[in-house]
């Protein structure tokens, strides 16, 4: 069986790989009719990312049925990193020679680089989503979600996150001192909030900033959803696709 | 079969130090687990993933392991470090540290055994680049699923610390009460495990086939036999009185025991601990393949490490430049061996286990071509301790460790995987290293070969004997001269050649030629042994033997300022000897 799809731009695709990295390097995509799928827990069973690039993204997608294709994320990186902007991409996949071809067009067609990856053997791995309820909702911008977390990280190694209705809040306490940033409902960085009362959880900032960093170049806002001690759920809308986490909570004493 | 289960069983067993109360608690475990999965329970058991022939490892260092436990346990490295400083076991730190976790996790199952297994299993595997990340990794995902105490046994599987005190011997206990009845059964169940090497196999067999099924247990080519050990006795005395008066001694090499399966043009090496060391080895594979003249064996041999250019035996260590990983090749050319066979357990297609040890070497001579590298292990058969002493000299002398010696009587069958006295060591308790150099004149010479065709290969050496007006051989040395003394010895040696041995020559080795007492040369040695051949101090210290030096060398200084008179007298070497000479520790 095999798939094939054309995008428009190889440094769109490259962006979305970079986002699903941050939890997985070796990543199981489902591919079917509707498009490419991937759900993937990190080793340590702390961070999620749920990942689709639908079919309408594409400007040319075949798939006849359904395959698994089993790729190391940061070997397929080296090769996305020798795309030019305005270079367009196109993946093509055979699952019995288990490759990946990647041909890069350039905007003139003129040019055509062809790039040929050994998949992996696909390992089935139980990938259970858990299934949350969140009692709070905010989209933000995510630029100042990555500089509240990239602040809080001067004095700690986790930051605490509290959505009210009024406001979202950073809080990191450290040896050195605390950081605080608070986005307030009527500021421009803070697009809607829908909380009933205030929920909060501690979050790692490595895996925050992780997340963020890369997903950031992505969307301007992000949904972020939370219940006391529970994990929080980071939402990226991105077109014709979906790209969201769960991170899991530390669950401190304060 | 959850792998808690498995954790309280565990405990329990940490908490007792009795055999027998440790052996009914394997007993109920076994009884409670399900046949599928025993062979990984009693390999987990035993600290194990696979049985030794297997040849992977988990390999996980401490270090490494720590690093999955900052990732699954999300507590800081200084608190790890403290911890694991404090407690020094990688188990308890991980207990430790998963009891504090502060990092919830998105996903918590309950761990069964055989997650557990295939998750070790994967960490054996990972190899190659990346292959150490790859296994922390695992490892971290494995402790993100575990309770504290399921972290602990993990922990100590992964670093090879599993170390709960139960041995394959207390495991074939468990087998034979739970599958065969009781412990009388438990001869069975030791014979299907010393022809396979495999525990965790003989259990599986006896939980799906019952005992029926672990009699029928035969040598396979291919999987190691778990080797007949021997006792160890100091005298040779002492020894025939254990065999009844007769014996066969042989060599005992100072080399790595192997054990050599061949199938047509298969072969496999296993060592002693039944580790596959094949790949190490691909000169002996060669050697077995055009000297073993056998379709199917399963021999023993020693294999010693060897100077390419006078054959001469090296000691055990030089074997440790052939442990590596690359430049095979060229550690085989900088450092040959030899193989000496003693022993044979199954040639083609018959057990030669149960027959006795004179009939087992005698197929062992019909099957092994015989040349310069492949031998079969010098012995004699004697009843008389003093041959037997003097032959000991002789083997210490050559490079040897000692000898072995073994049993002829009808009883004296292969007794796999048993330490008794039908095969009994003799070693010296004493030696007398060398710590200073000696001035020896050359009083013969053997030719060379190969490299060394066309110049001498090793000199006969000698000390003078003032009291006699004597020259009294002492060693012959053919290492530590450069290609430059061996193309100027023979011009050197030449005119002092003469057909004979000189008459102020006394040896007891017979040279290919001989000269005048004339160049002196300086000597440095490993040790002065007794020596039944060499002639210096004759009789003083031995009844039947002399001072010789072993494993000498050329230091590169000739002494042509020296006589042959002003060489070292044998009395010096006699007073090196008695101050020097002291209890080996063991």
């Amino acid at each position: 069986m095999s798939f094939r799809m054309r995008l428009p731009s190889a440094d769109y695709f490259s962006d979305l790989m970079k986002a699903v990295q941050a939890v997985v390097d070796e990543g199981t995509f489902k591919i079917d009719q509707e498009g490419m799928k991937l759900i993937a827990m990190d080793p340590a069973h702390i961070s999620l990312v749920d990942f689709e690039l639908s079919s309408s993204a594409a400007e040319e997608y075949v798939c006849e049925g359904e395959l698994q294709m089993t790729v190391s994320i940061s070997e397929l990186m080296k090769f996305l990193k020798r795309a030019k902007k305005g270079e367009s991409l196109t993946l093509s996949y055979d699952e019995g020679a288990k490759k990946l071809e990647l041909t890069l067009v350039d905007a003139t067609g003129s040019r055509e680089k062809i790039f040929t990856l050994n998949t992996l053997e696909t390992v089935e791995a139980r990938s259970v989503t858990p299934r949350l309820s969140f009692d709070a909702k905010a989209r933000v911008g995510v630029d100042a979600v990555k500089d509240a977390v990239r602040d809080s990280g001067v004095v700690s190694d986790y930051v605490k996150i509290t959505i009210n209705p009024d406001a979202v809040v950073f809080l990191a306490k450290g040896e050195l001192g605390t950081v605080q940033t608070k986005l307030s409902k009527m500021g421009a960085a803070v697009y809607e909030i829908e909380a009933d009362k205030e929920v909060w959880a501690h979050f790692s900032i490595n895996y925050l900033d992780k997340i963020v960093k890369p997903a950031s170049s992505l969307s301007d806002e992000v949904v972020m959803q939370l219940s006391t001690n529970k994990p929080i759920k980071l939402s990226f809308p991105i077109p014709s696709g979906r790209l969201e986490y769960l991170i899991a909570p530390r669950i401190e004493g304060a | 079969m959850l792998f808690s289960e498995l954790v309280e069983f565990y405990e329990k067993i940490e908490a007792t130090t009795g055999r027998i109360e440790m052996t009914n608690l394997l007993v109920d475990l076994l009884r409670r687990t399900p046949p599928e999965i025993i062979d990984k329970v009693v390999y987990l058991t035993i600290g194990e993933i696979y049985p030794p022939f297997i040849g992977l490892e988990l390999g996980v260092a401490d270090k490494l392991a720590l690093r999955a436990v900052k990732l699954a346990s999300g507590m800081s490295e200084k608190e790890i470090n403290q911890a694991y400083s404090k407690l020094g076991d990688v188990g308890l730190v991980g207990e430790k540290m998963l009891a504090k976790r502060t990092q919830a996790t998105l996903f918590m199952e309950q761990l069964a055994v055989e997650d557990v297994y295939s998750a070790l299993e994967k960490i054996a595997k990972a190899s190659g680049e990346g292959a150490m990340e790859m296994k922390v990794q695992i490892l971290s995902g494995l402790l993100a699923s575990s309770q504290p105490k399921e972290a602990k046994y993990i922990l100590r599987i992964v670093t090879g610390k599993m170390r709960l005190g139960v041995a394959d011997m207390t495991v074939l206990d468990a087998l034979s009460i739970v599958f065969g009845g009781g412990k009388e059964t438990r001869e069975i169940f030791e014979r299907a495990y010393n022809l396979s090497s495999d525990i965790g196999y003989v259990a599986k067999i006896a939980a799906l086939e019952g005992i029926e099924g672990v009699k029928k247990f035969k040598i396979t080519v291919g999987k190691p036999i778990r080797p007949m050990l021997a006792e160890r006795l100091s005298s040779a005395e002492e020894i025939l009185q254990k065999l009844n008066g007769k014996c066969i001694a042989e060599y005992k090499y100072d080399g790595e025991r192997m054990q050599i399966h061949k199938k047509n043009n298969e072969v496999w090496i296993f060592s002693r601990r039944l580790e596959n060391i094949t790949w190490q080895y691909p000169d002996v594979v060669q050697m077995v393949k055009t000297n073993i003249v056998a379709d199917e064996a399963i021999l023993e041999c020693e294999c010693v490490a060897v100077n390419p250019d006078t054959g001469d035996m090296l000691p055990f260590q030089e074997l440790m430049h052939r442990k590596r990983k690359y430049d095979i090749h060229k550690m085989i050319e900088q450092y040959p061996v030899n193989l000496y066979f003693f022993d044979a357990l199954y040639v083609n297609g018959e057990d030669l286990t149960i027959k006795p040890l004179l009939e087992r070497r005698k197929v062992l001579e019909s099957i092994v071509k015989i040349d310069d590298k492949v031998k079969i292990s010098k012995a004699i058969i004697s009843s008389d301790p003093k041959e037997v002493e003097k032959f000991f000299n002789e083997a210490i002398e050559a490079g040897c460790e000692g000898l072995v010696v073994k049993s002829i009587g009808p009883e004296s069958i292969y007794r796999a995987g048993a330490r008794g006295w039908l095969w009994i060591k003799l070693k010296r308790s004493y030696k007398s290293e060398m710590t200073d150099t000696v001035d020896l004149v050359v009083v013969g010479a053997f030719h060379g070969r190969g490299k060394r065709a066309g110049s001498y290969g090793a000199l006969l050496m000698a000390a003078y004997n003032p009291d006699r007006d004597v020259f009294e051989s002492v060693c012959k040395v053919g290492s530590g001269f450069t290609d430059e003394d061996l193309a100027k010895l023979p011009e050197l040696l030449e005119p002092h050649k003469i057909p004979h041995k000189h008459a102020r020559v006394d040896s007891g080795m017979e040279a290919d030629v001989w000269f005048e007492p004339k160049i002196v040369l300086e000597i440095l040695g490993d040790e002065i042994t007794i020596s039944p051949i060499h002639r210096c101090c004759w009789g003083m210290i031995a009844e039947d033997g002399g001072l010789a030096i072993r494993f000498p060398r050329f230091t590169g200084r000739y002494r042509f300022d020296k006589s042959p008179e002003d060489a070292t007298t044998s009395k010096e070497i006699l007073e090196m000897y008695r101050t020097q000479l002291k209890k080996i520790a063991e």
